[in-house]
């Protein structure tokens, strides 16, 4: 398992003005999986995904990261867990406005300690990976919104993640860069990463082959499909709105 | 994170916004600047004063009415109730086998008259002064014994009496009116120069007796002693007391050698120059809020950036290395150039004004740099720890 979440509680602010935005979560993740954690706003998706990134931390339960129960880490540990193991694909893309595609893409090297060149060298590869070999001096302002979100992917990859975390990775994108995106976490899955995908929208969430799907801060269905038979389709008994009653 | 990467990151975040890091550093440039200019007019003051006391002479002792250490006390400016005499002088140069010449002084404002008319400071003294002082002629001759004890009206005038009174005329044999009553010149002083503002050649000498006559008083300003050898100075400081004591039969005067006067004197300028310093220095601390004001909007300013750091896996230290060694960057820099400054500042006030000798020393460059140093990290490190404790969700959140 590379996640393991065991009964897990997350609170916000404490006493009677306490809000509980997990309750009793309990998740397995394995090597090499392709899953998409779905939910409308407020149901508590970024929260488990801050969790699962190992940016926050759960109030109460066990969450295991390759078999490290990050509850006890500190700050600085989970930052070199991040740093390590975990890729981030945001939304907005949370590129460094005025570093050039390389240097956005050698980031996480910098904090892992990699020495110059070797970070140059694993940059270009990547960014010729997602096929920006030809745009590694350009700066974000200068890339268009695929363009940008290919940063990131390579930026995410360059340390060998156990773990790729993208939060709405086509959610400023249209839908046809969205889907070059989305085949390109697909081809990545291909090669043995580990994808979660966080979003509300069920295109994206076709290229996972299981679906967690989350309301009220409570998973209330998890469902495997094989991609083969069901040509990436979300089951029928999948939750399709808020008045669907959880499937427990 | 190694150095030299969180260096890197700290220049670019510095060159991100070229105009706003140097108006920071202006503040560093100006407070360096003026410490090294103020104190470099404090010590120039200070070596050019000392090395006219250290151009008296090591054999040099002074003696001034009052009790304090002579040229320091206030007697020596308003005058003295006490009575030092030219007596007193004659009764030390003879009693004192350390002595060798004493040089008695009395000294008045007087206007001398020529064709026109100017202010100078008449003096009354012996034979030995030229000597003692160790002040020669430029040409003629200073007076004799001969003339002290004659009573003989004859001056010897400073170089600014001659060149004012008698520009382009040799003054020799030529006839000064002061204070009513008429020299024959005998003599023109080599110049001395300026001390500050005050014109050492502005002078009329005069013997000693005739002064005592026309300024109606025998009480002397002060009595030079020339010892008979620098080793011998502190017999001659010894035989001075006792003599004078004897005749006086308390003390109601100061001796002192050269050395205490130079000690005294350099202790007062010590603290005015550290004062100058002081004043400046808060200009530098003035700077240091400058660079903390900056920091705390660039922290805000680039709160998005601080989360997205942090989520790739930048640790607090990490974050608080880039921004503290931002403010140390622009203080050391600012310092760097503030050190420039502070040498252009000296110079152009030594052009300005030529009177004001500016003296620029290493332990001033040393402290005030070191000082724009610690105001950087000091005022450096309160937006550091705010950006290395953002949290990273809410960092990122952030628009």
């Amino acid at each position: 398992m590379v996640i393991k979440i065991t009964d897990m509680y997350k609170n916000y602010g404490r006493g009677s003005s306490a809000v509980t935005a997990l309750r009793k979560v309990n998740l397995e993740i394995s090597p090499g999986e392709i899953i998409a954690i779905m939910g409308p706003s407020g149901s508590g998706k970024s929260t488990l995904m801050n969790i699962i990134g190992c940016l926050d931390r759960p109030t109460k339960g066990i969450y295991r990261f390759k078999g490290k129960n990050v509850n006890s880490l500190n700050d600085n540990q989970l930052a070199e867990l991040r740093n390590k193991h975990i890729g981030f694909v945001f939304q907005n893309f949370n590129l460094l406005s005025r570093a050039t595609a390389l240097t956005n893409v050698e980031l996480p090297m910098i904090y892992a300690g990699t020495p110059a060149r070797k970070r140059r060298t694993i940059a270009m590869e990547l960014l010729e990976v997602v096929g920006l070999q030809d745009r590694i001096n350009h700066k974000p302002s200068e890339l268009s919104g695929g363009q940008k979100q290919r940063v990131a992917v390579a930026r995410a990859l360059v340390n060998h993640p156990a773990v790729l975390l993208a939060d709405e990775p086509t959610g400023n994108l249209d839908s046809k860069t969205g889907a070059e995106i989305m085949k390109l976490f697909d081809t990545l899955n291909g090669i043995g990463v580990t994808v979660i995908l966080v979003t509300h929208d069920r295109e994206v969430a076709n290229y996972a082959r299981r679906v967690v799907y989350i309301r009220d801060g409570e998973i209330v269905s998890d469902t495997r499909t094989s991609k083969e038979s069901g040509e990436g389709k979300i089951p029928d008994q999948m939750p399709a709105g808020p008045k669907y009653p959880p499937s427990f | 994170m190694k150095l030299f990467e969180a260096l890197r990151v700290a220049f670019r975040g510095l060159t991100a916004n070229k105009m706003r890091s140097l108006l920071t550093m202006l503040g560093v440039i100006l407070g360096v600047g003026s410490v090294i200019t103020l104190v470099s007019i404090g010590e120039g003051v200070k070596s050019s004063i000392s090395k006219q006391i250290q151009g008296l002479g090591s054999n040099l002792v002074l003696v001034t009415p009052g009790t304090g250490t002579a040229g320091t006390n206030a007697s020596t400016l308003v005058g003295s109730v006490s009575k030092l005499t030219y007596d007193d002088a004659l009764a030390v140069e003879r009693h004192s086998p350390s002595v060798r010449n004493v040089a008695p002084l009395i000294e008045s404002s007087a206007t001398a008259q020529y064709k026109d008319r100017k202010t100078t400071l008449l003096s009354g003294t012996t034979e030995s002064y030229s000597e003692v002082r160790n002040i020669p002629v430029a040409f003629g001759d200073f007076f004799s014994l001969g003339d002290i004890r004659g009573y003989r009206a004859v001056a010897v005038l400073g170089d600014t009496v001659r060149k004012d009174l008698f520009p382009g005329v040799n003054p020799l044999g030529k006839t000064i009116r002061v204070n009513n009553k008429d020299f024959k010149i005998i003599g023109v002083m080599k110049r001395k120069g300026r001390t500050l503002t005050i014109d050492n050649d502005n002078r009329v000498f005069i013997p000693i007796t005739v002064a005592e006559e026309l300024l109606g008083t025998k009480q002397v300003n002060m009595m030079f002693i020339q010892s008979r050898s620098p080793d011998v100075v502190g017999d001659a400081v010894a035989d001075s007391k006792r003599i004078l004591r004897e005749r006086h039969k308390k003390t109601d005067f100061a001796v002192s050698e050269q050395k205490d006067i130079l000690s005294a004197f350099q202790g007062i300028m010590g603290v005015l120059t550290g004062m100058l310093g002081g004043i400046a220095g808060v200009s530098l601390l003035v700077g240091g809020i400058g660079i903390m004001n900056i920091m705390l909007v660039t922290v805000t300013e680039r709160t998005r950036e601080i989360g997205i750091r942090k989520a790739v896996g930048a640790k607090r230290r990490d974050i608080l290395a880039q921004f503290l060694l931002e403010s140390v960057f622009v203080s050391a820099l600012g310092g760097l150039i503030g050190i420039a400054a502070g040498f252009a500042g000296a110079r152009l006030l030594k052009e300005a004004v030529p009177r004001l000798p500016t003296v620029i020393t290493p332990w001033s460059i040393a402290v005030a740099f070191l000082f724009a140093l610690l105001v950087g990290l000091f005022f450096g490190i309160y937006p550091a720890r705010k950006a290395a404790r953002l949290d990273p969700i809410e960092a990122l959140r952030y628009e």
